[in-house]
């Protein structure tokens, strides 16, 4: 399994402020990777820049081994984002929002149709079809937001804070169907603030902090970062003794 | 409240977009006010005929109350020919324009391109084109040569001009065989065509007045202009109010307004400081207004300047507290922006600003009653003829409308407040 | 093209009934209830029965030749009334004359209706012309064998107010077109959709196609719609169908492209609508929308300048004569419209990409 995705020397600024400073991060296929960090760490802008929504001031994205930036059109089919925003049309019905989100991948046709049907009955969404999203449940529109980045079957899929704001089913259901994908093949980037979600299904973890990655490794390197037993600490104590209790006014 | 009004005024001030509408509108506004104070010709009332400037220039001008326009090419020039015309103008029927073209090379081309100008690009009843050599074909008694008349529509007084015509023709051609002195000819058949004239009784026209003010053709074009000049000025008001209420509509959403509901500071009081926003706002869009009403002759507006600039101010004023108004109660902001243009929109057209509503049914006569600018348009009307009875009209008027509009605006949105809290 | 996303949009635009009651209901109120406003605009002369009173007063001319005026007057149409008594303004109001004439030793009062002008014109007329025929006839004018050349050239016909009326105030909401797809393109920004375009690496201009192509589409169907219930509801004349429909079209897609391009520019959609507004509201007012384009004094340079004037003229033309030599223009305009803001729209789309979301 090789690296598919390697952010180098990644750096953004804003002015003289300085929001992610010579990021260096590499991400195995198949990998579920982890990244925490207090508000304003940096995590956001990151992956920003790893969608190239955002253009990184220094540094590059190596996708698949290729500079994201300059390969864009080749490789932007393999990218899955699931922002935190629930990015869908409320006056559309389920498959009509999940095929005009797919089709942006050029798939079309009868395929395209297959693949609607696909989305949503992995999010558990197919007997809901029909439905406009704007009648849908907080969870039901997370799922919906996922359907929608996962019609094009992306390589890598990047979920900012998809949990965020709903039920503790809906969210049990999003992280088993996390797993689910990891399972089928696809790399997983996860960042959120819930440290039990992260410690449960990230297989590695970078912690942000002030612009810079502070520390990664597996939830069991970064406990033994801090203490010898790993048994009596959590994700969430080493996280804040590594990052610190101070308040973050951004 | 000052605190509201202060935060009000702040956040307003600091959204670069108002100042589109503090500042350019009104010049813009009044710009367009300046560019279109000649607006349709009107004759004078003892003028038998109107003069043109020039062979191209336009007589549709001259119709726009369906008059039954002549347009003539006087190539000659002579008092034979000027009689004739004066006679068709007395006859009243026909408002007969005249362009001189006797110092012109004029060649049938030159007639024939008329014409065809006339005929596509003017409006007209008929056309008549008198030769340089008029009086020596009437004098040989050759009436068809003597001018050529062009039919340009189907009006049906078309008849009544040729008949009028043939009888001054026929008139000219009868007196040539008393003339005396055989070298002032034209004159002789003149002087003795008026003394017979002179033996019809004299006649006099007075225009009464249906249901309105005896405004002259000069203030009823007048009239017509402030319609089109209160519509755009109010145009920049209405976006002013709108901006307003779109400050109070993100208050509302970003919890803003739940935190001043939780003071001490009713409703009631928070759109009152709405509204004393809006009226700060108007005022300095009517500063700008009057700064550039200097640009301005009012002799053509018909009005003294600070009378111009109280009427804007006061139509100003309801129609930013009307979109304001219709803002918070909208609670969407693209909801709103889309409504105070319609209502603008309508309220313009309802009102009779851009064209009399005298024939309209009843029914658009009721809700044009509604308009404000139907009353700030008689009031023009009024000062126009000088009844001072307008200003207090004007008065009751705007005061009437906000006294609605704050009523409104303040049950709407206690009522609205109710409704999200539960209170009863 | 991407046509998922122009589908979905049509959708979305249509689900919405703002854009229903903007296009299609809206205009044809307006022309509907100003229609008998629309009358006393552009009048025209209509052959009317007319009724004046009269009064002769002292022992002048007219006495002996009142009986001979009233007959005369019988045969033109014309009634004429004795009223013995009563102030003329008075009984012109009462009794609904279209004029007064009093009769002194050696003058005549004619008092006209204001509110009737042209029919007190014609009463006018019809005494100067008796007295006139009279004097004439004591002269021994002949006015049988008098010849008089009259020529009848081709000319444009005057339109009916109501045609004139019923077609620009669809045109004119028919610029109005932004309005279909603003609530639309709110959402897009405002729920980040736009955002999934460009991870997609959707292009500036597959973007751009995505919105003017559904709002071009659903605002002509709206406008063509209204035109078709002005036609069965209240009988405006079109003229030339396909021709004026096609006119129709190519305007509503202009302001369409207009309003993308306003759109993209400024990214805001209230900014928007307040600039589209108020730049229709300025076209239309040099275009004849509100006066018609026929009699208003503004120069010439200013109506070939809005878009508006030539797509008026053009239809109002076509209504009326069945050809105008302002479709060319009318094209060109709209035509020239379309590919220059769409040029504009897609630049500026790109200009937004490249500093990314």
């Amino acid at each position: 399994m090789g690296t598919i995705l390697k952010l180098n020397d990644l750096t953004k600024k804003y002015g003289n402020k300085v929001v992610v400073d010579n990021v260096n991060i590499e991400i195995q296929e198949g990998e579920v990777f982890g990244l925490l960090g207090p508000n304003g760490a940096g995590k956001s802008t990151t992956m920003n820049m790893v969608c190239d929504l955002v253009k990184p001031t220094l540094g590059n994205v190596e996708f698949f081994g290729k500079d994201f930036q300059k390969n864009r059109k080749e490789l932007v089919d393999k990218l899955g984002y699931i922002p935190q925003d629930l990015a869908i049309h409320g006056n559309l019905k389920a498959w009509e929002n999940v095929e005009l989100f797919t089709s942006l991948y050029g798939i079309k046709g009868a395929e395209l149709k297959k693949r609607i049907d696909e989305s949503l009955e992995y999010v558990g969404l197919l007997d809901r079809r029909n439905d406009f999203a704007k009648t849908f449940s907080g969870g039901m529109k997370r799922r919906l937001n996922i359907a929608c980045a996962i019609g094009h079957h992306p390589k890598l899929l990047i979920f900012d804070e998809p949990t965020v704001g709903i039920d503790p089913q809906s969210r049990n259901f999003i992280l088993e169907k996390i797993k689910e994908s990891n399972k089928n093949g696809a790399t997983v980037i996860y960042t959120s603030h819930y440290m039990e979600e992260v410690e449960a299904i990230c297989t590695r973890i970078a912690i942000m902090d002030n612009g810079k990655v502070i520390a990664t490794g597996t939830s069991e390197e970064l406990k033994k970062m801090v203490v010898e037993d790993t048994s009596t600490i959590t994700l969430e104590e080493v996280f804040l003794t590594l990052t610190g209790k101070k308040l973050r006014d951004y | 409240m000052k605190t509201l009004i202060k935060m009000s005024m702040k956040l307003l001030v600091r959204t670069k977009i108002i100042w589109l509408f503090i500042v350019f509108m009104p010049i813009l506004s009044t710009l367009l006010l300046k560019g279109n104070t000649h607006y349709t010709a009107f004759v004078e009332e003892d003028e038998l005929v109107v003069e043109l400037d020039s062979a191209d220039e336009k007589v549709a001008y001259y119709g726009a109350n369906g008059e039954y326009i002549v347009k003539v090419y006087d190539a000659s020039n002579t008092e034979l020919s000027n009689y004739l015309l004066d006679r068709l103008g007395n006859s009243g029927l026909f408002t007969i324009c005249r362009a001189d073209i006797s110092e012109k090379e004029v060649t049938d081309e030159f007639i024939k391109d008329r014409i065809e100008f006339d005929a596509y690009e003017d409006r007209m009843g008929s056309a008549l084109y008198i030769p340089a050599d008029f009086d020596e074909k009437m004098l040989e008694g050759k009436m068809d040569e003597a001018l050529t008349m062009y039919v340009l529509s189907d009006d049906s007084r078309t008849d009544a001009l040729e008949n009028e015509l043939t009888l001054q023709l026929s008139r000219i051609d009868t007196a040539k065989d008393y003339i005396v002195e055989a070298d002032s000819e034209a004159e002789e058949i003149v002087e003795n065509l008026k003394s017979v004239d002179d033996m019809t009784p004299e006649k006099e026209v007075t225009a009464v007045a249906g249901s309105g003010n005896n405004l002259t053709q000069e203030q009823s074009d007048q009239k017509a202009q402030m319609g089109y000049a209160f519509s755009f000025l109010t145009l920049g008001f209405v976006f002013a109010g709108f901006f307003v209420a779109n400050g109070a509509i993100k208050e509302q959403k970003n919890g803003v307004f739940t935190r001043v509901s939780l003071s001490k500071t009713n409703v009631l009081t928070y759109f009152a400081s709405k509204f004393v926003t809006v009226f700060l706002v108007s005022v300095l869009m009517t500063g700008v207004v009057a700064v550039c009403s200097l640009m301005i002759d009012m002799n053509d507006v018909g009005m003294s300047r600070p009378v111009f600039v109280l009427i804007i101010f006061m139509m100003g004023l309801i129609f930013s507290s009307l979109s304001m108004f219709m803002g918070i109660m909208m609670n969407d902001v693209f909801g709103a922006s889309v409504a105070t243009f319609t209502l603008w929109c309508m309220s313009s057209l309802f009102s009779g600003s851009y064209f009399p509503l005298d024939s309209a049914s009843k029914a658009i006569k009721v809700i044009s009653a509604l308009m404000p600018q139907k009353w700030f348009l008689q009031g023009t009307e009024m000062i126009f003829v000088g009844d001072n009875k307008a200003y207090g009209m004007l008065i009751c008027i705007t005061v009437a409308y906000l006294a609605v509009i704050l009523s409104l605006g303040g049950i709407g949105l206690k009522v609205r407040r109710s409704e999200e809290w539960g209170e009863s | 093209m991407n046509r998922y996303i122009i589908k979905n949009n049509i959708k979305l635009m249509c689900r919405s009934w703002v854009n229903i009651l903007l296009f299609v209901i809206m205009p044809v109120i307006l022309v509907v209830c100003l229609s008998s406003a629309f009358d006393s605009l552009m009048k025209k002369y209509d052959d009317a029965e007319i009724t004046a009173g009269y009064r002769v007063e002292g022992d002048g001319v007219t006495d002996e030749m009142i009986e001979a005026m009233c007959e005369v007057a019988e045969e033109n149409d014309i009634t004429l009334e004795e009223y013995t008594t009563g102030d003329p303004e008075e009984l012109i109001k009462k009794n609904e004359l279209s004029g007064f004439i009093i009769f002194e030793e050696d003058t005549y009062t004619v008092y006209e209706d204001k509110e009737a002008a042209e029919l007190g014109k014609v009463i006018e007329y019809f005494v100067n012309a008796f007295y006139e025929n009279v004097t004439a006839s004591a002269m021994g004018v002949d006015t049988d064998s008098a010849k008089l050349a009259v020529e009848h050239p081709d000319f444009k016909p005057a339109i009916d107010s109501k045609d004139y009326y019923g077609i620009v105030e669809i045109i004119y909401f028919g610029w109005c077109a932004i309005v279909a797809g603003a609530g639309i393109f709110m959402n897009e920004k405002k729920y980040k959709i736009r955002k999934r375009y460009q991870v997609a690496n959707l292009s500036s201009f597959n973007e751009y196609l995505g919105k003017f192509i559904p709002l071009a589409i659903v605002a002509s169907v709206g406008t063509v719609v209204a035109a078709i219930l002005t036609v069965v509801l209240l009988g405006v004349h079109w003229g030339n169908i396909p021709l004026s429909l096609l006119i129709v079209v190519l305007s509503v897609a202009a302001a369409s492209a207009f309003g993308v391009m306003i759109y993209n520019i400024t990214d805001n959609m209230i900014a928007t609508i307040i600039i589209c507004f108020t730049v229709v509201w300025i076209m239309g007012f040099f275009g004849g929308a509100f006066e018609t384009y026929l009699f208003s004094s503004h120069p010439m340079i200013l109506k070939n300048l809005s878009p508006i004037y030539h797509i008026n003229r053009a239809l109002t033309e076509l209504s009326c004569m069945g050809s105008s030599d302002f479709v060319n223009s009318s094209f060109l305009y709209t035509g020239g419209i379309i590919v220059v803001c769409s040029l504009l729209a897609v630049i500026a789309g790109k200009i937004r990409k490249g500093g990314r979301a």
